[in-house]
């Protein structure tokens, strides 16, 4: 179970990075100067993110090997 | 991104009203709501099997889940957020973002524009001041701008800028 878990997690993070880096790049590429929405969106995305994946990354080591 | 010509400024930058990411906002605060009534039903599912592995599987598995309510939130708010029309002295511009690596930009230049028609439909459009510009051109094809906030003053912008660039019938011309 944990190693299927581990391998789930292991793809899943690697998906969800260059998702997440797709959308960072279109922001900085398309949003017009000036405008500091994006910023503040990313970097609460960022921190959920990084909170969730811990939550995860705790929670995967917590399954019996 | 956007390269204005010599002498274009821009006059009034349009996002979709906030009640397009409100919805979809409203959407995913609903899915939320799934693992909660997952876990009320889960002990009975899961009698048999180990409580040692079950119990940090399930949150493992609801903290992923979570992340990509995150994720799929975040894309769908770049869509809404990088729709935009941006009117400048000399041409509207729209922007639309269809996903990843999918924009579509087309441009009219208002010296082309010949009518401006708004419209607010409905019972939510009415109290929450947005709709849709219909904007014609002389080569008869026509741009439509949904969802749009303080109709009126677009609009009006809009008219003003059209009626100055046909005065004036600068031809457009690029870097």
């Amino acid at each position: 179970m944990f190693l299927i878990a581990l391998a789930i997690f292991i793809a899943f993070s690697l998906i969800y990075l260059l998702l997440s880096a797709a959308i960072f790049y279109h922001l900085r590429q398309y949003t017009l100067p000036g405008r500091p929405a994006p910023r503040i969106i990313m970097l609460a995305f960022i921190f959920l993110s990084a909170l969730f994946w811990l939550f995860s990354a705790t929670f995967l080591l917590k399954i019996p090997t | 991104m956007l390269k204005l010509y010599d002498n274009e400024k821009i006059v009034l930058i349009i996002h979709k009203h906030w009640f397009v990411m409100a919805r979809t906002i409203a959407t995913f605060a609903a899915l939320v709501f799934i693992p909660p009534v997952i876990l009320t039903f889960l002990p009975l599912a899961t009698e048999q099997f180990d409580i040692r592995i079950v119990e940090p599987a399930t949150n493992f598995f609801l903290s992923l889940y979570i992340m990509v309510l995150f994720i799929f939130l975040f894309l769908l708010w770049m869509d809404y957020y990088l729709d935009m029309w941006i009117i400048t002295t000399s041409r509207i511009i729209d922007a639309e973002q269809h996903g990843l690596f999918n924009r579509e930009i087309s441009e009219i230049p208002l010296q082309h524009v010949q009518d401006v028609t708004i419209e607010i439909k409905g019972f939510i459009e009415t109290f929450l001041k947005f709709g849709r510009i219909r904007i014609q051109t002389a080569g008869e094809r026509e741009f439509t701008i949904n969802f749009v906030p303080h109709l009126y003053e677009a609009k009006e912008v809009i008219i003003k800028y059209a009626h100055e660039a046909q005065k004036t019938q600068l031809p457009v011309t690029s870097n």
